[in-house]
């Protein structure tokens, strides 16, 4: 009989595939437009996979639990902002807190929840709450008018909403609107 | 001065830590998390201890806080303990937005199993 366990080693190893696959993008020199969106789509995957491992391997949920969430990543993020103390042997803030906010922005693109708002979405074609324009995550720009670009050996993804930021470099600050991720 | 207990087997000190012997209770460590949470997240309204004779030594906290979304989904993260941190003991998070706990006083969302009823939880902080 398949258990929680096994559930959550199979959202963990698909997980990981996802990320595994992000990664093939960046190393590929893949970032084009269309590809910073996928690989946008892929990060939001494997970071709620991730969160569902976690959940359903401390028994918190079942595996329909885990199928139905959309909010396991940011959850997760938010309980681990306040458990700021336990994440230290793994980077602690100063390497997380950049993570956080693009986990955060990621999920509110993912289509099940940006709906609702109208905005950018990552994986299918939007049309705004109003339903007078229409967007498609590999031509999104941000919401400052720029279009997705390389920028030297870093790219700029602009699919996400405002506000969100990745960055492999800790010491980054400019976390107002865009995702840079250094190749 | 506290004598540490020796091991009757082979004569020599038992390894047991004063940290074991000091070793703070579950409520003061949810009292110490809770309010680490509540500077974290200034909007946090109540944090509540879901107490558990089945599982003693865990820290269960339910928070609610205007800063969380209402997703109408029950989501606790665990923590394995991290006695050298300060938490000695495994610790769950349950985050509520301020709508998904009147959910669950209502009984329209269920805590955990094994938690209890919303009535029986120890507002903390």
């Amino acid at each position: 009989m398949v258990t929680e366990r096994d559930w959550a080693e199979g959202f963990l190893a698909q997980a990981r595939a996802d990320l595994e696959a992000a990664h093939v993008l960046t190393t590929q020199n893949s970032i084009t437009a269309s590809g910073a969106s996928v690989f946008a789509m892929l990060l939001q995957m494997a970071f709620e996979k991730f969160a569902k491992a976690a959940l359903l391997r401390s028994g918190a949920i079942a595996y329909g639990g885990a199928r139905s969430s959309h909010k396991g990543a940011s959850t997760m993020v938010a309980a681990m902002r306040r458990q700021k103390n336990l994440i230290a042997p793994i980077g602690g803030p100063h390497l997380w807190t950049a993570a956080f906010e693009v986990i955060e922005a990621l999920e509110r693109a993912q289509p099940s929840l940006a709906k609702a708002h109208g905005g950018p979405q990552l994986e299918y074609p939007w049309a705004s709450v109003a339903g007078s324009s229409f967007g498609q995550p590999k031509t999104s720009r941000s919401q400052t008018g720029s279009p997705i670009r390389t920028v030297g050996s870093c790219f700029t993804c602009s699919t996400l909403p405002k506000g969100s930021i990745a960055s492999s470099t800790p010491s980054s600050r400019d976390c107002s609107a865009r995702c840079h991720v250094t190749r | 001065m506290t004598t540490l207990p020796r091991r009757e087997k082979d004569g020599e000190p038992v390894v047991v830590s004063a940290i074991l012997l000091s070793m703070k209770s579950v409520f003061d460590v949810a009292e110490d998390l809770a309010r680490a949470h509540k500077n974290e997240d200034p909007e946090t309204q109540a944090v509540y201890l879901a107490e558990s004779a089945d599982t003693p030594a865990e820290v269960r906290l339910v928070e609610i806080s205007g800063s969380l979304g209402n997703s109408g989904e029950v989501l606790p993260f665990r923590f394995a303990p991290r006695a050298d941190l300060g938490v000695p003991y495994a610790s769950v998070v349950l985050l509520l937005g301020l709508d998904d706990w009147e959910r669950v006083k209502r009984g329209e969302l269920s805590l955990p199993a094994g938690w209890g009823q919303p009535q029986d939880l120890k507002k903390i902080a």
